[in-house]
């Protein structure tokens, strides 16, 4: 029988005992449905949890560091190659490293402690310098106030923490302004020193000197942003980055530098954050910056977990949403076995006209795959539905504490393409046995049945 | 019957139908054997009770995979053998019994078999009835189609047969031309 014969005839019989097909339809659905909801929310889980990770640039920033950077109190010196000189993380190598394929940015991490005049009072804390593409990182999400109005303006954010210090009422901070009272470093005269330099001294030293700058409270941040691992987790009040290279504030790494037997009279960093398109990426980054000498330290082995641990996460939510369609597929087997009881003198006519057994089998293996396909459009659809009323109800809860609203669940074409594979081959594997049950029947038993 | 048709094999021995033993056939090839060789027809009619007529003569086409431009001719032309045309979309409960029983022949000729089986096709009709369905199926020997019926009323097998044949417990006991065995 040609299959367009086979769907017309199974679709005929499946209308024809509407209410129980439909009701093992709407099994396959149910089943279906919490198979797409349970994966969705795991997938929707995974993909926030990826975005926030890679939004914080722990995934895709390397730390870089010279090779000779101090390794703590009586440790020597680690000599890689002997002979040759340790390179310099300056200017040069800044610039190299941002010709390198695939990375975004390279930026120096400047911070240092201050102290803070506000009221006429002191406050000690960490200052840090925010590169512009941390305002699309999402380490400003649920921030009160702007964000900078420009890559060097006199502005400055404040953690809610050191917020409450200042102030009981944070909110009334904003548009007030703070006094930044920093330790600014001055090359010695006669030294050569490049006064163009932002952090720049002579190996010859420098001298340091007391300097204030008033800075505007634009805004709060609630939570700490955290711009790569070696990052601002510590810091409590964020300006622009350029704003903090002009201020040539005396740094940790400035006293190791001084000691230093360095030739050049250049601008040296402590360490340098160098920002991939993609953790996909970070590990051939990584390399290159080897390669020229450098420490590189990048997160990507926890990536790695991550994903593990999602993949693992996805498998236990899919078992659990499977149980239900495997409920469902019992149903298939007892609404086509039923129907075989109820059809068999209709089974004998189509052998006595001439239906082979194979013409049988194939039309109960039609009748369950369109439950099936049926039942796992519905489920879809269903499943979709009830992740967006969880979706819906997280979100609702999460403006009521105050906080923004996320997209728990995620169904993917993958997903619901993979849903609708699944569901009709469970069918058409429940459908085996009556389909094999139904091509065996003897056509002169079917034919005496009453 | 079964056996000739198709639809059940012999313990032992041969059948020979249009020239070949089917009892030798494999299940695949019987099916073939009952789509082309044979029609069938029953006492209880068979039809399928949700279909409509026009469906119910269909089916035999579709088993057979006959073009879809070319059933509807089909079925329109073995319901005028049978006058029953004007009742294309009934179903067969809406129907008299001698109604049902030419829609089951239109059925069995759709397909132009060169033998048909009718097993007690009279069975459940009324004697009137009964003579206007055997009446019916002498018709369509003019389309040169051999029919093998089945009956336990001698009178009618002797006003229609050619050729009787005569079974009692099993066993057959004779075979003649009609009119040699009513003498």
């Amino acid at each position: 029988m040609k299959a367009r014969d086979l769907t017309e005839l199974a679709l005929r019989n499946l209308r024809e005992a509407l209410f129980r097909n439909a009701l093992t339809t709407l099994g396959v659905a149910v089943g279906v449905a919490s198979l797409v909801a349970m994966l969705s929310l795991g997938v929707g889980l995974q993909e926030l949890a990826s975005k926030r990770l890679s939004q914080s640039g722990l995934f895709d920033t390397i730390l870089v560091t010279p090779k000779n950077s101090f390794r703590g109190a009586g440790r020597p010196q680690r000599e890689e190659q002997p002979g040759k000189p340790v390179r310099v993380l300056d200017e040069d190598a800044r610039k190299e490293i941002e010709k390198f394929p695939n990375v975004v940015e390279v930026y120096p991490q400047i911070r240092f402690f201050t102290e803070v005049r506000f009221n006429n009072k002191p406050f000690a804390t960490v200052v840090a310098g925010m590169p512009e593409s941390s305002k699309n990182s999402g380490s400003f999400d649920g921030m009160k106030g702007h964000l900078f109005s420009s890559p060097a303006a006199d502005e400055a954010i404040l953690q809610i923490e050191f917020a409450k210090e200042l102030s009981e009422n944070t909110d009334s901070l904003i548009g007030q302004d703070l006094v930044l009272r920093y330790a600014e470093r001055q090359a010695l005269p006669g030294n050569g020193a490049s006064s163009a330099d932002h952090t720049a001294e002579s190996s010859g030293g420098f001298s340091v000197v007391p300097k204030e700058l008033r800075l505007k409270i634009i805004g709060i941040v609630e939570t700490e942003p955290a711009q790569g691992y070696g990052g601002y987790g510590n810091a409590r009040l964020l300006i622009p980055l350029e704003t903090s290279a002009t201020l040539r504030a005396a740094q940790v790494n400035d006293l190791r530098d001084i000691v230093r037997d360095s030739a050049a009279n250049k601008t040296t960093y402590a360490s340098l954050s160098v920002r991939a398109k993609s953790p996909s990426q970070v590990e051939a980054v990584e390399a290159s910056i080897k390669n020229l000498g450098f420490n590189a330290f990048s997160l990507l082995d926890a990536s790695k977990s991550l994903r593990t641990f999602f993949s693992v996460f996805d498998s236990l939510l899919g078992i659990f949403g499977a149980l239900a369609l495997a409920v469902a597929t019992l149903g298939i087997v007892n609404t086509l076995v039923m129907s075989i009881l109820e059809r068999r003198r209709e089974i004998g006519v189509l052998k006595a006209l001439g239906a082979a057994d194979s013409d049988v089998q194939r039309l109960f293996f039609v009748e369950a795959g369109v439950m099936g396909l049926l039942g796992g459009i519905l489920g879809v659809t269903f499943g979709w539905i009830l992740g967006r009323a969880v979706t819906y109800g997280t979100n609702v809860y999460l403006h009521r504490q105050n906080l923004n609203s996320i997209e728990l669940s995620s169904v993917p074409w993958w997903l619901v393409l993979a849903a609708l594979v699944f569901a009709v081959l469970v069918s058409l594997a429940a459908g085996l046995y009556p389909a094999s049950r139904a091509a065996k029947l003897n056509p002169v038993d079917a034919l005496r049945y009453d | 019957m079964n056996l000739i048709g198709g639809l059940d094999r012999p313990t032992s021995g041969s059948i020979v139908s249009n020239g070949q033993n089917i009892a030798a056939l494999s299940s695949l090839d019987l099916a073939r054997y009952r789509r082309h060789t044979v029609g069938m027809i029953f006492q209880s009619f068979n039809l399928l009770t949700r279909m409509t007529l026009e469906e119910n003569v269909e089916l035999p086409l579709r088993l057979a995979e006959v073009d879809h431009a070319e059933r509807a001719g089909r079925v329109r032309e073995a319901l005028e053998r049978v006058r029953l045309t004007h009742r294309l979309g009934h179903r067969p409960v809406e129907l008299s019994g001698g109604e049902q029983q030419r829609v089951a022949i239109a059925r069995a000729l759709v397909n132009r078999p060169k033998i048909l089986l009718a097993d007690e096709p009279t069975g459940n009709l009324d004697s009137a009835t009964g003579d206007a369905i055997l009446t019916l199926l002498q018709e369509q020997t003019k389309y040169g189609m051999t029919i093998v019926m089945v009956t336990h009323e001698r009178a009618l097998a002797e006003k229609f047969a050619d050729r009787l044949a005569i079974m009692g417990d099993g066993k057959l006991l004779s075979t003649s031309a009609a009119k040699g065995l009513a003498q």
